[in-house]
């Protein structure tokens, strides 16, 4: 990490065409990009690249939100890629991204995508537990209470899934 | 036939990679390419190769993915197949013995009490005495005919499902135990009878002899025997629990009969099972979450304040989770979980983004952050999530197969598969902390009684005591003293 390339700024443009300049280390979170500048050989000059790199999906506000994640933990040591199956625990979201992710749930929807769309894992990482954290140890009712979901059981379909909660195959 | 059995002799011990047998010639396995003869190929790839794709072996059981046998080890914990039914158990006591007959009517009348109770024991004891009333709904010789021989007084709960005995609940208002009585009081009645105990008699009945009178087996009958007196306390008769909250912790291999103080006072003792089905990888998170480090351990996680017998209904906690929140019973999967008093996010209409329309991929990551009894509660919420829990998800669910019953024959086979959810979650961790609440509630329990007397409170040692002993020694010596005074004046 030379100070020069710190100082290297790349252009992105968001769904709505508002150009963004980030800088080459904050933006290497996202594999996505990174790849893409590495792939392109964009790496090899030294100044901005003069074309800004499209991201469609994602939109400028959303974006920005994005960065400033990336700005904040883009210093963090790469966490050791854990191929367990199991579920993975969601009591430990620090308080700086709690205070990020004070958002309403709209924007914290479009934050996984566009960690996804970006491939941002430790961004993805910390949006998906924020969502666990509200659906974990709800009764079905207050899930629906939490995303406005409407019941569209019948009262017969309704107990019958109660009695026996089970999926037919074929 | 005789030709091809000499051939296949050969075969049979041959182990050669370069055989010249001509009869029966070497070929190579499609799959590990190894040479040997071709009449053992069968027989190779359906049981030995081991690159060969077979079927799981919990392909009965509704697995039907096909794996290379070297592979089976790691597939079978992922196994959707791969199932265990919990036979963990817990016991439940009834407050007072006189609990038992409205548990009866109300199994008669299948009369079930709203579980909701901020309380974890109380909920528990509710939802456990509701279970007890289930089984009251059934017939007396259904019941009996359920017990075995380590559950001899109750069978074991939720009774076993019966369809072919469709007797219902005795009828009317005739108590069941009344059976019961009546053979007691004709056991009772023979043992009355005055040579009931003769040595003599018992051994030889026809011969004749001095009976042994007296009737030794009731002079222990006949000990006077100190009874608590059962009175029901305020606590459980204002939330019309007949069964104790405390949870009874027999081991599951006792035999429950006399040897257990409650049946022996004359009580009757529940057991009841758990019988969740959880996937063979989630057992262990089970066990730990929803008996040992919850039910088990109930008197740390709940602690009454001492005025509960009196109707106080406050309790504290020896126990804090770790991350905060709080255990919570859900009734409709009988399921404790831990919820996390995380801060909701707001809704906002103008977003395009729900929780119903996310794309499939962002279901699969978030279930990767969900313990099942999540994902079964989702799946109870709307038919567009409920598809997605059990299609998208289905790595998380499990199979089981259907048995149906051929009417002709009464045999049982399996027709078809079922997806179903576990509902069980990892245990959340644990700390210690001090139960300070109680001291603060004690202070102001509307409950507490202090005893108060009217009389004066007098000092039961006072400071100046020794001088006032001597003082009332010299009174009465110096009083003695006048009055001998007086008497010899008098003389």
């Amino acid at each position: 990490m030379t100070d020069a390339k710190n100082e290297r700024q790349i252009k992105i443009s968001s769904s709505d065409n508002e150009i963004i300049l980030v800088p080459r280390n904050v933006i290497r979170l996202s594999t996505t990009i990174n790849t893409l500048l590495q792939d392109l050989g964009l790496d090899d000059d030294e100044a901005t690249n003069a074309e800004p790199i499209p991201v469609q999906n994602v939109a400028a506000p959303i974006l920005r939100k994005v960065i400033s994640w990336c700005q904040y933990h883009y210093q963090d040591p790469v966490p050791t890629d854990d191929s367990d199956s199991r579920e993975k625990r969601t009591d430990d979201i620090s308080s700086w991204d709690t205070e990020f992710l004070k958002v309403d749930q709209g924007t914290l929807f479009e934050l996984i995508l566009a960690a996804n769309y970006l491939d941002i894992k430790g961004l993805l990482d910390v949006t998906c537990k924020a969502v666990a954290n509200m659906i974990k140890g709800k009764s079905p009712e207050e899930i629906r209470r939490t995303f406005n979901i409407k019941n569209d059981f019948t009262p017969e379909e309704e107990e019958q899934i109660r009695k026996e909660n089970a999926w037919c195959e074929d | 036939m005789e030709d091809n059995y000499n051939v296949h002799t050969h075969c049979n011990s041959c182990f050669y990679t370069k055989c010249s047998e001509t009869d029966c010639p070497l070929i190579k396995c499609s799959h590990c390419f190894i040479p040997l003869h071709s009449c053992k190929l069968q027989e190779h790839s359906e049981l030995v190769c081991r690159r060969a794709q077979v079927p799981c072996p919990n392909a009965t059981n509704g697995c039907k993915q096909l794996i290379v046998r070297e592979k089976i080890p790691n597939h079978l914990p992922k196994c959707i197949a791969s199932v265990v039914v919990c036979s963990r158990d817990r016991c439940r006591k009834l407050n007072i013995r006189a609990c038992k007959l409205p548990l009866k009517h109300m199994g008669r009348k299948n009369q079930l009490l709203p579980v909701e109770h901020p309380d974890l024991d109380v909920s528990l004891a509710l939802y456990d005495q509701n279970m007890i009333i289930q089984s009251y709904n059934s017939s007396r010789a259904k019941r009996v005919k359920q017990r075995d021989p380590i559950h001899p007084t109750h069978p074991l709960i939720p009774l076993r499902n019966m369809p072919f005995d469709n007797s219902g609940p005795t009828e009317g208002l005739e108590d069941s135990s009344g059976d019961e009585l009546r053979e007691k009081r004709e056991k009772l009645k023979k043992s009355r009878m005055v040579f009931a105990n003769c040595y003599m008699c018992q051994i030889d009945p026809s011969v004749q002899h001095l009976h042994t009178l007296g009737n030794g087996m009731d002079i222990e009958k006949l000990k006077k025997r100190r009874r608590t007196s059962q009175v029901l306390d305020a606590f459980h008769d204002k939330l019309n629990l007949k069964v104790s909250i405390a949870v009874e912790n027999a081991p599951e291999s006792v035999l429950k009969s006399e040897n257990i103080r409650e049946i022996k006072k004359g009580g009757t003792f529940y057991t009841l099972k758990c019988l969740k089905t959880v996937k063979r990888l989630e057992y262990g998170d089970h066990c730990l979450s929803q008996h040992t480090l919850s039910v088990d351990q109930m008197n740390e996680m709940i602690v009454r304040c001492p005025n509960w017998t009196k109707g106080c209904e406050f309790s504290a906690s020896r126990i804090k989770f770790a991350s905060g929140g709080e255990l919570r019973f859900h009734t409709h999967s009988a399921t404790l979980t831990h919820s996390l008093n995380s801060a909701d996010y707001k809704l906002e209409n103008s977003s395009p983004y729900t929780l119903e329309n996310l794309p499939l991929w962002a279901y699969e990551t978030l279930a990767r952050y969900l313990p099942s009894s999540s994902l079964y509660n989702l799946s109870l919420t709307s038919k567009k999530l409920r598809k997605v829990v059990f299609i998208g998800c289905y790595s998380q669910c499990y199979v089981e197969p259907v048995w149906r019953k051929v009417e002709t024959n009464g045999e049982w086979f399996p027709d078809g598969n079922i997806i179903k959810i576990s509902s069980t979650e990892p245990p959340p961790k644990l700390t210690w902390k001090d139960p300070v609440e109680l001291s603060e509630h004690l202070q102001k329990c509307a409950f507490f009684e202090p005893v108060t007397y009217d009389q004066e409170m007098v000092p039961v040692f006072p400071k100046n005591l020794e001088l006032e002993i001597w003082k009332g020694f010299a009174e009465e010596l110096s009083q003695r003293m006048i009055r001998m005074e007086l008497m010899e004046e008098q003389e």
